[in-house]
């Protein structure tokens, strides 16, 4: 890597990192409850019960679950860009998402949602996690990447079945109906300290991807060079997989199911900080949890849009204007 | 029949909001802090207003004041309702000391209330007039003051009207009605159509030759040789309300669609669950047997 391109990775991961204070402090300041800064201030340092509970019990947990979904999505979705050394991957190609849907989807129909707040999610990470053992599986039989991609195009086609399945067969529980159909659309609202928590996995799974850029960037050589080089081929491949899945799960178990960005948010990176990983991967986490932070607040803002639908409406046009300007 | 939940969990996060409205209560010579109520429900939107005064409502939900779905639009225009889809914040910014949910209130949103130190009612039952008076004998038991004999009122005045209703429909022969849908789904049993049936001299076909339970999908075929007497229909123009079942197999070749035997309802009446749905009985019956009621 150029020191030119180092300086402009460097500098790119800064103003990502100040990007992300200022949305982390906008999505504190803003709400229904329209407080003054004073009042945040006085909510965040716990000098007034009221304030306290609006910040530190509703706005905070949200914007914390917006900056960890963001983070493992755009992570993920770069894992598998370079795992599948193809970018188009996304986080969702092997089925983990689908499967996270389909866990929300049962839950919802069979009413254990409405039980406890664990109940969604739990039962969203264990559609993942299921779907996760079936790729992982999969794997360890020495699956080649285009027979690992057309087991996540199966899987994906299964557990959408299941999803639909559902959703028609309880479009006569009109409440229900509701709730899976807006749970799939992706969402953030009223999310609580209890969803850090299920979210919690993405802190450790991104402590562990940190890494592994360098020798990401050994892997998108070919794995003859990688290996050549030193890099445990096989051991890396299973451990990006491993990674990409965990964060994809615990992001959908919070969040629903997120489109775009773990797509989107890694290309627009690629395109303005150079294709080496070591700088990308630290970058793609930063840059996610801002891209997802600020849907999050422009969801908010234009009344309650699903996030699924603005990550799609404001990293789309984006993406398009940054591919034509880099033409 | 008494299954209404009303609870405010004990987390260590509700502690400060309570201590907050202790030391409000204090600082306010220990006189009792308003109630302000805000319904996230077009059925609790009903009942509220029904037993509640005026200032007590704090605001309604994003339905009350569409025709199409309350009973109340008129009566509820000069109220504030919550935005489609809002989170607890679009909630909390009414102020309010209780919350009219329903159990498919959103578990999440629901916590986020309580939270906040908010008393949140959470309602699980509605299929039956019971169900209606129970709604809105524990609204007005939150409310206190006025509010249970208010409810006791209007609870009184709709069995009185429910008795007068039975008498003159008495002997009368049931009129054979079905309600169809372009959604794929109609009423069986258990439903609130169900329910106004029963009362108003009709009998359900989905639900007596149909045996559908809840809103489920007619048999497509089978519904053909159903001898529909009228069909029920929601609407304000009878040519309107037919129209898309005259092009909807299996729909559009049954007689009673053909012929158009259908009585009209206003909309909301056929998804009332509140005590509001005893004027539903009245349209219903007039409608069907106009000779019994004027």
């Amino acid at each position: 890597m150029s020191s030119g391109s180092k300086d402009r990775a460097d500098g790119l991961l800064w103003g990502a990192g100040a990007l992300l204070v200022l949305l982390m402090a906008a999505s504190l300041c803003l709400g229904d409850l329209r407080l003054p800064p004073s009042q945040v201030w006085a909510g965040l340092l716990r000098r007034d019960s009221w304030f306290a509970t609006v910040v530190w019990e509703i706005r905070l947990p949200r914007t914390v679950v917006a900056v960890l979904v963001g983070a493992a999505l755009s992570a993920s979705g770069l894992v598998m860009q370079a795992f599948f050394r193809n970018s188009l991957a996304s986080p969702g190609l092997l089925g983990v998402s689908s499967g996270g849907a389909a866990g929300a989807v049962l839950a919802i129909a069979f009413g254990w949602a409405s039980l406890s707040l664990w109940s969604l999610p739990l039962a969203a990470a264990a559609g993942a996690a299921a779907a996760t053992l079936a790729v992982v599986a999969f794997a360890r039989r020495g699956a080649t990447t285009d027979r690992l991609i057309l087991a996540g195009l199966a899987l994906n086609a299964l557990l959408g079945a299941v999803t639909g399945y559902f959703l028609c067969r309880h479009t006569d529980v009109f409440d229900r109906n509701a709730q899976m159909v807006f749970w799939l659309m992706g969402g953030l609202e009223d999310r609580t300290w209890t969803h850090v928590l299920i979210a919690l996995p993405i802190v450790l799974a991104a402590a562990w991807l940190w890494p592994l850029g360098r020798p990401m960037d050994l892997l998108s050589l070919g794995q003859a060079e990688a290996q050549s080089l030193g890099v445990d081929v096989r051991r890396l491949r299973r451990q990006l997989l491993l990674l990409s899945t965990v964060l994809t799960a615990a992001a959908t178990a919070v969040s629903g199911p997120v489109g775009f960005v773990g797509l989107i948010v890694p290309h627009i990176l690629r395109l303005l900080a150079g294709p080496a990983h070591r700088r990308l991967l630290p970058l793609s986490l930063v840059g996610g949890a801002a891209f997802v932070l600020a849907c999050d607040l422009a969801s908010r803002l234009i009344g309650g849009l699903p996030l699924g639908i603005v990550t799609a409406l404001i990293g789309g046009p984006y993406f398009l204007w940054l591919l034509r300007r880099e033409r | 029949m008494e299954r209404v939940r009303a609870e405010v969990k004990s987390t260590p996060c509700a502690r400060p909001a309570r201590v907050l409205a202790i030391a409000l209560l204090l600082a306010g010579g220990a006189a009792a802090a308003p109630v302000r109520v805000v319904s996230q429900t077009v059925g609790t939107d009903e009942a509220l207003l029904a037993v509640a005064r005026p200032d007590e409502i704090a605001a309604l939900s994003p339905l009350a004041h569409d025709p199409e779905f309350s009973a109340v639009a008129k009566e509820s225009a000069g109220y504030p309702v919550l935005r489609v889809g809002g989170d607890a914040e679009s909630v909390l910014r009414f102020r309010p000391t209780v919350v009219l949910c329903a159990d498919y209130s959103r578990i999440e949103l629901v916590s986020q209330l309580r939270t906040a130190g908010v008393r949140v009612l959470v309602f699980d039952r509605y299929a039956t007039l019971a169900d209606a008076y129970d709604m809105l004998r524990r609204i007005a038991a939150e409310l206190g003051g006025g509010a249970p004999a208010r409810a006791s009122a209007v609870i009184a005045d709709c069995q009185r009207r429910v008795a007068a209703l039975q008498r003159r429909l008495a002997g009368v022969k049931p009129v054979r009605v079905l309600t169809p849908s372009t959604y794929g789904l109609v009423p069986g049993e258990g439903t609130t159509f169900e329910d106004l049936c029963e009362h108003a001299g009709a009998i359900n076909l989905a639900a007596s030759l149909g045996h559908l339970r809840g809103n489920a999908p007619p048999p497509g075929e089978q519904l053909l040789t159903w001898p529909v007497d009228k069909l029920v229909l929601g609407g304000s123009s009878m040519a309107a309300s037919l129209a898309p079942f005259r092009a909807l197999p299996p729909y559009a070749y049954m007689a009673s669609v053909r012929e158009g035997r259908a009585v009209l309802l206003p909309p909301w009446v056929l998804g009332c669950v509140s005590y509001r749905r005893v004027d539903g009985y009245y349209f219903l019956a007039r409608a069907l047997h106009p000779g019994r009621v004027p």
